[in-house]
C-alpha cells in the first residue's frame, strides 16, 4: 500500500502544480483527474477494509467488493460538483468523463508497477481495455443523468439504477480480465470495441 | 442439463428483446424505450454474472451483491417506466385505488419474511422493498388506467410487470424447496413463464407508443 501512496504523490504533484497556474476551464478539468486518481486510492482502502472485515480473498474482492466500491467513489465527486456547483448537463457528463480518465491512469500504472510492463502489446491491451471499461461505466452513468433530468424524482433512483448497471459490467470485466492472457485479451477488447461503436455511431445521436 | 439448456434459452431471449430495445430507443429516440433497455440489460448483467463465475470459479458466486445489485436496477428501472407511463396520463388514483396499491408492500415483505426463513435478512428485506415498489406501481397502473380511453396503453404494461413478478416470485419460492422434485419442475416452469414476459413488454410499449 505504501508504494501505491508513494505512486500517487508522484502522479498527483505536476497536476497539483498544473491546477495552481492554469485558469477556468483547464483548472477545473485537472482538478477532476486529480479527484479521480484520488477516488482511486481511497477506493483501494475502502475495499481493503471490507474486503477484511467480510474475509473475503482476493479474487472475491476484485469481482464484487472493488467494483461496487469503485464506482460509487467514482461518482462521488459528482455528486459533489452536482449539488454544490449546479452545472450544465455537458458539463456534468465531461466531467464524469474525467473523473473516470483519472482513475483508470492511476489503476494502470498500479497495475504496471506490481505485475510489469515488459510486454508492450499485453499492456496496450491492458491499458485500452481498463480506460474504455471505466469510461464506458461513466458513460453509462452520464447517460442516465442525460436522460433523467428533466424530472427531478427521477434523479436519486434512477441514477441509482444506472449505477448499478455500471458496477455489473465493470464486475463482469474484472472477471473476465483475470483469467488466461486469452480470457484478458477478450474482456478488454469487449470494452474498446463497444466504446468504439459508441464513438461511430451513436455519439452524435445520444 | 436442463438448467444450462433453460439458463441459455433465458439468456438467449433477453438478449434479444435487449437489442431489439436499443434499436428502437435510438430509432425512435424515445425515453421509454431507453428505459426497457435498461431493464433489459440489467437483468442480462445479473444473469451473465452468475453464469460467468459459475463458468470461472465452478461455483455461484459467495458474495452475490453484484447480481443483486443488477437485478434490483432492472426493478427500478421497470418502475421507471410505468411511473413516467403512468404520469403522462395527467391523473391521480381515487377511492380503492388510492389505497389499494400499497398491499404491495404487504405481499413483499411477507414474503420477505418468509424467505427469511432460509436467506439473510438484509437481502431479502432490500429486495422486498424493490419488488414492492415494482407492484405497487403496477397496481397504481391498473387503478390509473380505469374508465379512460388509453386504458389498453399502460394497463398491459403493468399486466405484464405483475406477471413477471408473480412467475419471479414462483420460481424464488420453489427453489426454497430444491430437494423435491415438484418444486424443481415449478421452478423451472416459473422460470420458463418469466423468460416469455420479456417479449411481452415490447410489445406493451409498442401498443402504448402507437395508440
Amino acid at each position: 500500500m505504501r508504494s501505491m501512496e508513494n505512486i500517487y504523490i508522484c502522479l498527483a504533484s505536476p497536476i497539483v502544480v498544473s491546477i495552481l497556474c492554469l485558469r477556468r476551464e483547464w483548472r477545473k478539468s485537472m482538478i477532476f483527474i486529480l479527484a479521480g486518481m484520488t477516488g482511486y486510492l481511497l477506493a483501494a482502502y475502502v475495499t481493503s477494509f471490507f474486503a477484511g472485515l467480510i474475509g473475503c480473498d482476493t479474487t472475491t474482492t476484485s469481482h464484487a467488493i472493488a467494483p461496487v466500491v469503485e464506482e460509487v467513489i467514482k461518482f462521488l465527486p459528482i455528486v459533489f460538483y452536482l449539488l454544490v456547483f449546479e452545472p450544465r448537463r455537458r458539463d456534468c457528463s465531461n466531467a464524469l468523463l474525467l473523473v473516470a480518465v483519472g482513475f483508470a491512469t492511476f489503476e494502470n500504472v498500479v497495475f504496471m508497477t506490481y505485475y510489469g510492463a515488459s510486454d508492450l502489446i499485453d499492456v496496450l491491451i491492458r491499458g485500452f481495455g481498463t480506460g474504455a471499461m471505466h469510461e464506458l461505466c461513466c458513460c453509462t452513468v452520464a447517460l442516465g443523468v442525460f436522460l433523467l433530468w428533466d424530472h427531478p424524482w427521477l434523479k436519486a433512483l434512477g441514477t441509482f439504477a444506472f449505477l448499478c448497471c455500471a458496477i455489473t459490467f465493470h464486475a463482469i470485466f474484472n472477471i473476465v480480465v483475470s483469467g488466461s492472457t486469452f480470457s484478458m485479451w477478450v474482456g478488454s477488447v469487449i470494452p474498446i470495441t463497444i466504446f468504439g461503436i459508441y464513438l461511430a455511431f451513436f455519439h452524435k445521436k445520444i | 442439463m436442463i438448467e444450462t439448456i433453460e439458463n441459455a434459452f433465458q439468456g438467449g431471449v433477453v438478449g434479444v428483446c435487449t437489442l431489439i430495445a436499443l434499436a428502437t430507443a435510438l430509432k425512435k429516440r424515445d425515453r421509454s424505450w431507453a428505459m426497457l433497455f435498461f431493464f433489459y440489460a440489467d437483468y442480462l448483467f445479473g444473469n451473465l454474472f452468475w453464469q460467468i463465475c459459475l463458468l470461472y470459479f465452478g461455483k455461484t458466486p459467495r458474495i452475490t451483491i453484484v447480481s443483486d445489485l443488477s437485478w434490483y436496477a432492472a426493478f427500478l428501472f421497470l418502475y421507471l417506466l410505468m411511473k413516467m407511463e403512468g404520469d403522462k396520463l395527467g391523473r391521480r388514483t381515487v377511492g380503492i385505488g388510492k389505497i389499494a396499491p400499497y398491499a404491495a408492500f404487504l405481499f413483499s415483505f411477507g414474503m420477505a419474511v418468509f424467505f427469511m426463513q432460509i436467506g439473510g435478512y438484509v437481502s431479502n428485506l432490500i429486495y422486498a422493498v424493490f419488488a414492492g415498489l415494482m407492484i405497487y406501481q403496477a397496481l397504481n397502473g391498473l387503478f390509473l388506467s380505469e374508465n379512460i380511453r388509453q386504458k389498453r396503453r399502460l394497463s398491459f404494461l403493468c399486466t405484464v410487470a405483475l406477471l413477471f413478478m408473480i412467475f419471479e416470485y414462483g420460481s424464488s419460492v420453489a427453489s426454497c424447496f430444491w430437494n423435491s422434485p415438484v418444486a424443481k419442475n415449478l421452478y423451472y416452469v416459473s422460470d420458463l413463464l418469466m423468460t416469455l414476459t420479456f417479449p411481452l413488454f415490447m410489445l406493451a410499449l409498442k401498443r402504448e407508443v402507437e395508440s
